[in-house]
């Protein structure tokens, strides 16, 4: 994503209502670009601004679904984390619409962590078992096209593509 | 997200949730759904048709409020989910551990009756 078609949007939980620097311009940008304090409370407007940019591009509701799933689990994942961030950090999101998929990319400072290196989990096969752990990244894994990690200049990379149009299978909406 | 709750009848509740089933709106409500869909004596049947999302700490909360009504001895199961939220509930496997039905009328009788 070139400088020229990212906008940015700082958001802060409990700060200044969100505005944005750059206002959407048509036809509408590519992608959006925020920095967020490592909070739960960031999730939310997070979600909306993302929203915004896939309805302005049209994308169906199951890329939408899974765009938000994917945010939801890997961003939540960071934040469950973020004792292991330094001070003052701040949790990077980007999401590009292309043509066939969405790329969605996070950017935290914290310790290196692969995620596309943890095994399936087993999932339970009666209540009686454990609850199972690694849920979230299974869900990424099996609705996103795919997941890529890279450690760079201190940041875990993590990119992740998802489909325009619903995948074949079982997997969501299909 | 919000929830309510309706007694079908003397053995069984009814707790419909609305809203997305995220991880803030998990940990917001935890407490108070699985209070609702564990009262003593009742079955539950959980009414899904109001669920926009659902993420894994949604599925963790549904999966911990069927264990503590199994734990009271009595049985849920979901009915009426969104077909994206099916989706991904069948992803994760949730519906082999707690029923999912199409509708009302099959999960109360799945409760009442039994498997």
């Amino acid at each position: 994503m070139g400088p020229d078609s990212a906008w940015f949007l700082p958001v802060w939980p409990g700060g200044p209502a969100v505005t944005r620097s750059v206002p959407p311009a048509r036809p509408p940008r590519a992608g959006l670009r925020l920095d967020l304090a490592p909070a739960l409370s960031s999730l939310e407007p997070c979600r909306l601004a993302m929203d915004e940019l896939l309805a302005a591009h049209q994308v169906d509701r199951t890329a939408v679904y899974r765009c938000e799933l994917v945010l939801e689990e890997v961003f939540v994942n960071i934040v469950l984390h973020a004792t292991s961030l330094p001070a003052g950090a701040c949790i990077g999101f980007e999401a590009e619409v292309r043509e066939t998929e969405v790329r969605l990319l996070f950017t935290d400072p914290g310790p290196a962590f692969d995620p596309t290196t943890l095994p399936e989990p087993d999932l339970p096969a009666h209540l009686t078992q454990g609850r199972p752990g690694g849920l979230g990244v299974m869900l990424v894994r099996r609705l996103a096209l795919d997941m890529s990690y890279r450690r760079d200049q201190g940041l875990n990379r993590l990119q992740v593509r998802v489909a325009r149009q619903p995948l074949p299978g079982p997997a969501a909406g299909s | 997200m919000e929830l309510q709750v309706d007694e079908i009848n003397q053995s069984v509740r009814c707790v419909r949730l609305l809203g997305r089933l995220d991880a803030v709106n998990a940990d917001r409500i935890g407490v108070a759904f699985t209070a609702a869909a564990s009262a003593p004596g009742r079955h539950a049947v959980i009414d899904l048709s109001g669920v926009e999302f659902v993420a894994s700490m949604g599925i963790r909360l549904l999966i911990s409020c069927a264990r503590s009504v199994q734990w009271r001895g009595q049985r849920m199961a979901m009915f009426a989910a969104q077909d994206l939220v099916q989706s991904v509930l069948t992803e994760a496997a949730i519906d082999q551990i707690i029923p999912l039905f199409d509708t009302r009328d099959a999960a109360l009788a799945w409760v009442t009756d039994g498997p």
